[in-house]
């Protein structure tokens, strides 16, 4: 019945030098065809990226989650490409995480940029070596031979050798120190639009993703954990959930307690009979605002100086003065957090939709108290992370429902469940100064940002408080010299990480020259649990900074996009994102009727973005998006398709931020519960997009989250220009729910 | 945070059988026709049809987004019509035959919203695809040609990874190819 088993069975011998043998188990993206066209007989290991079967089959192992941003797709063609492989015969899949502790996740926009050199170095490798070894078969100078399509082809004779019919032999042969990488006008996959290779099995429905996943004698799990954050269980009624058809067990998980039964229907009934009951507690958005706010009143942890803020604002006249504020959010991927467990006697199997292969295995080591190398975890096809499945909580439930039971157990949240325990983008609150000088330019910034802290995390709040008022001692001016050598200027983080990156990443302004700049932090305590969103710090803080930039320009009367221009007149780089999207956007001429124009420009994960938003205003002066241009500069690229894709999905998922992106507290829980109270932008409110990048041979840049932070602050500020207001505060469409 | 260290310290567990717990007079007999085969069940008629196709007949390519049928992620075919299944009993299918992602091109060629998808290279994460295909397809079967306000109105499947505009492309390139 399930494609899940026929794969799980299907193991691949090894054979060849590089390894004397073993099982290679993984999920392959296509399991349909997989299996009719599985690798036929032995298979030799290339490192620990390339197989190559007798028959000549290609299976390429990637260590990054597939989960939609087409990872499998990009790395795969690294690899094919240096490898000169034959696509039409390569597989990709994500191989299990076993054995010695790892450090797989995926996550900062960092696949391309950490895989560019090692797999194309990797794919060269093997393809010389592949060389080398017909070369021998033929008794020929190498350099007579060349790799091609999967085949090794002699110049001089014509003949061919297939790679499978060569792969033992040339992994026997010693692995060249530095292979020969091609350059851009040899690759015959990266740089083109390759179609992606997990999309005919997410088109027929033949796609594995966690809550797929069917292993012999599994039962299922629903799950309830207290509304309120640090609420306690008060009681539930077992008798009744006893009473629901196909329930088996009561389990007791951290902060709630999970019904196990047969059938993911029946765990589901099971828990309503269940009707758990928590504690309530206090916290409202209202009161969370409140602190931020109190906070942004006191000095702060400076993260950045530059020049003397101070001395240029103090007293000076005109000074532009700003708060803003953003709301936490959820992630609310499709796919429910779920995933699934077998605690055994000899160790622990998982098959999860996770970001985070090596910590989370880490976890349920130390949770069931066995060695690493005992916890066997599968990546499953992710329906969405964005952050949210780096955390291992609902990997957890599941491992103690199944040590509970003693079977496998699929543990799936329901919806109200994955938004009411989500680990949040932080609510966060900015206060900016700045000060013009006589043309109209910024001549002193400072801000300060408060809200919770993501590193902070795991480190006990006295020791976040210690290590902050150290830090602003010394910001004070506590002679450095005077102190030992690692404290000089800055407290370590293990001495309690006193600034957030994540609260101030991307607040810098890094291409415009403003000549001083002091950036704050103020930690906010909070008992929410928060986490990475997709483009973290830069969420927010390109929200605030390039709003705030908008403010400047209107002050200063000038056109906003030529303020930018004038801005980034010494970043050549930037600048030219910042034009190609204003020829595309026709900035020059006048918007169509009814129409404003709104631009923002922002940085990140070493990837330059513009977008200029089109919106107009209904009767009750709310936006609607018509079109957004999108012009960006990701360095090099690996699948120009993909990352017009990403930075589409990227547009969207900022722009349902922007829209109606908003958790709201009420008694210390989250009041949103669904899709009709957190609604996402549909195909009815989804704009134009058109996405225009700049050829570049720069090293790659990341492409998962550069295309979110600009849509907010590109949209409020074509709302100022159509005559609105000037919006401080997200969502923009909140008074509407 | 309050999370990790506080749920660390509580990882105890009890283990709580509940034998005899399976009411069996709540299940009921049914017939069910899904992708041209007729299916006998013995299930709680309650049932929303969604984890009858996942849980009895392994039918995973529908998905559970959001059990309220706001999400569209399980959206299949009764007699043709786009329906949502997470919240609809089982008992309710009644006579009318059920389509599936894995049943709409039972010939093994692709369904041409299928070939659409893929000429347009629409999905990113997948999730939703299978109920975002099953209610283009639905569109196309009963308007061929449907304008923008068409495809608008009875499009409205959620897809968090926000491939909206390859959708629309989608759908229109399907259109011009005809169903």
């Amino acid at each position: 019945m399930s494609d899940l088993l026929n794969l799980s069975r299907r193991a691949f011998v090894l054979g060849g030098a590089a390894l004397g043998g073993g099982l290679v188990l993984g999920f392959a993206v296509r399991p349909r065809e997989a299996s009719a066209r599985a690798a036929q007989g032995a298979v030799t290991v290339f490192g620990p990226w390339i197989r190559i079967a007798t028959d000549g089959q290609v299976t390429l192992c990637v260590e990054k989650s597939e989960m939609g941003q087409g990872v499998y797709t990009s790395l795969g063609m690294l690899l094919a490409d240096e490898l000169d492989a034959d696509w039409a015969r390569v597989q990709v899949i994500f191989p299990p995480d076993e054995g010695p502790p790892s450090s797989y996740f995926t996550g900062i926009s960092m696949s391309v940029r950490s895989s560019w050199q090692p797999l194309r170095r990797a794919g060269a490798s093997a393809r010389e070596m592949l060389v080398a070894a017909a070369a021998a078969v033929w008794n020929v100078p190498a350099a007579e031979c060349r790799a091609r399509h999967g085949r090794v082809v002699h110049g001089g004779s014509a003949r061919e050798l297939d790679f499978g019919a060569l792969a033992e032999r040339a992994a026997a042969l010693p692995v060249p120190a530095s292979p020969r990488l091609k350059s851009r006008a040899e690759r015959h996959l990266v740089g083109r639009a390759v179609p992606r290779v997990d999309l005919p099995a997410k088109v027929d429905g033949s796609a594995i993703f966690g809550i797929d996943v069917e292993v012999p004698g599994m039962l299922h799990a629903a799950v309830r954990t207290s509304p309120a954050f640090g609420g306690k269980l008060l009681g539930f009624d077992e008798p009744a959930a006893r009473a629901s058809s196909g329930v088996r067990a009561v389990v007791p998980i951290p902060d709630g307690v999970a019904i196990v039964a047969d059938s993911s229907w029946q765990a589901a009934r099971g828990l309503d009979a269940l009707a758990p009951r928590f504690s309530k507690g206090t916290l409202s958005s209202a009161a969370f605002s409140a602190r931020l706010h109190a906070a942004l009143g006191e000095p702060g942890t400076t993260a950045l100086l530059r020049g003397d803020p101070d001395a240029a604002l103090n007293g000076a006249a005109g000074v532009v003065e700003a708060r803003y504020e953003v709301p936490f959010l959820a992630h609310a991927t499709l796919e429910p957090m779920n995933a699934t467990a077998h605690v055994r006697a000899d160790g622990c199997e998982i098959w999860a939709p996770t970001q985070a292969q090596g910590l989370t295995r880490q976890r349920v080591a130390r949770l069931l108290e066995i060695p690493i190398e005992r916890v066997r975890l599968h990546t499953t096809l992710l329906g969405g992370g964005f952050g949210r499945r780096f955390e291992d909580d609902f990997v957890v439930q599941a491992v103690l429902a199944s040590r509970a039971v003693g079977r496998p157990v699929k543990v799936l949240w329901s919806r109200e469940e994955d938004l009411r325990h989500d680990f949040y983008r932080p609510a966060y609150a900015s206060l900016q100064r700045a000060v013009l000088d006589r043309n109209g330019m910024p001549l002193a910034r400072t801000q300060r940002i408060a809200g919770p802290s993501l590193e902070a995390r795991d480190s006990p709040e006295w020791l976040q408080r210690a290590g902050g008022a150290l830090q602003r001692r010394f910001d004070a001016g506590i002679p450095s010299d005077s102190l030992p050598g690692f404290l000089r200027g800055r407290v370590p983080e293990w001495l309690g990480a006193p600034i957030s990156r994540a609260a101030v990443d991307g607040s810098e302004m890094r291409s415009y020259g403003i000549p001083s700049q002091r950036i704050e932090y103020a930690l906010v305590e909070c008992p929410v649990p928060v986490g990475f969103w997709r483009s973290v710090g830069h969420s927010q803080n390109a929200f605030f900074s390039e709003c705030f930039i908008d403010e400047l320009a209107a002050a200063a009367g000038r056109d906003p996009l030529d303020y930018r221009r004038a801005l980034l007149a010494e970043a050549p780089r930037a600048r030219a994102v910042l034009e190609l999207a204003a020829d595309r956007a026709g900035w020059s001429r006048a918007a169509p009727p009814g129409r404003a124009r709104g631009v923002a420009f922002h940085e990140s994960f070493d990837t330059l973005v513009c977008q200029i938003a089109e919106i107009s205003l209904d009767a009750d002066k709310r936006p609607r998006v018509h079109r957004v241009v999108c012009a960006l500069d990701c360095g090099s690229v690996v699948n120009p398709d993909t990352v017009a894709a990403q930075m589409e999905g990227a547009i969207v998922f900022g722009l349902s931020a922007a829209l109606h992106g908003g958790i709201e507290l009420r008694d210390g829980a989250v009041v949103q519960t669904g899709f009709h109270d957190q609604p996402l932008v549909g195909l009815a409110d989804c704009p134009e997009i058109e996405v225009h990048r700049i050829e570049s041979d720069a090293p790659p840049g990341g492409v998962g989250e550069p295309g979110t932070p600009p849509i907010a602050p590109a949209v409020c500020n074509a709302l100022f220009a159509a005559g609105g207001e000037r919006v401080r505060k997200l969502p923009l469409l909140a008074a509407s729910r | 945070m309050p999370g990790r260290a506080r749920r660390r310290a509580t990882c105890g567990f009890v283990r709580v059988h509940c034998p005899g717990a399976r009411a069996a007079d709540s299940l009921k007999r049914l017939k069910l026709r899904v992708n041209g085969t007729v299916h006998e069940l013995e299930v709680d008629p309650e049932t929303p049809l969604l984890w009858v196709l996942r849980d009895s007949l392994g039918l995973t390519g529908t998905k559970f987004g959001c059990g309220t049928g706001a999400c569209g992620a399980c959206t299949v075919h009764l007699d043709g019509a786009a329906a949502r299944s997470c919240t609809l009993p089982v008992e309710a299918v009644g006579e009318r035959a059920v389509t599936t992602i894995e049943g709409l091109a039972p010939a093994g060629a692709p369904h041409p919203v299928q070939a659409a998808w893929l000429a347009e290279q629409v999905p990113q994460c997948g999730y939703c695809q299978p109920g975002m295909i099953m209610a283009a397809a639905a569109l196309l079967a009963a308007v061929p040609a449907p304008s923008d306000a068409q495809i608008t109105a009875q499009i409205t499947n959620l897809c968090r990874c926000g491939t909206y505009p390859r959708v629309r492309r989608a759908i229109r390139r399907a259109a011009r190819r005809g169903t």
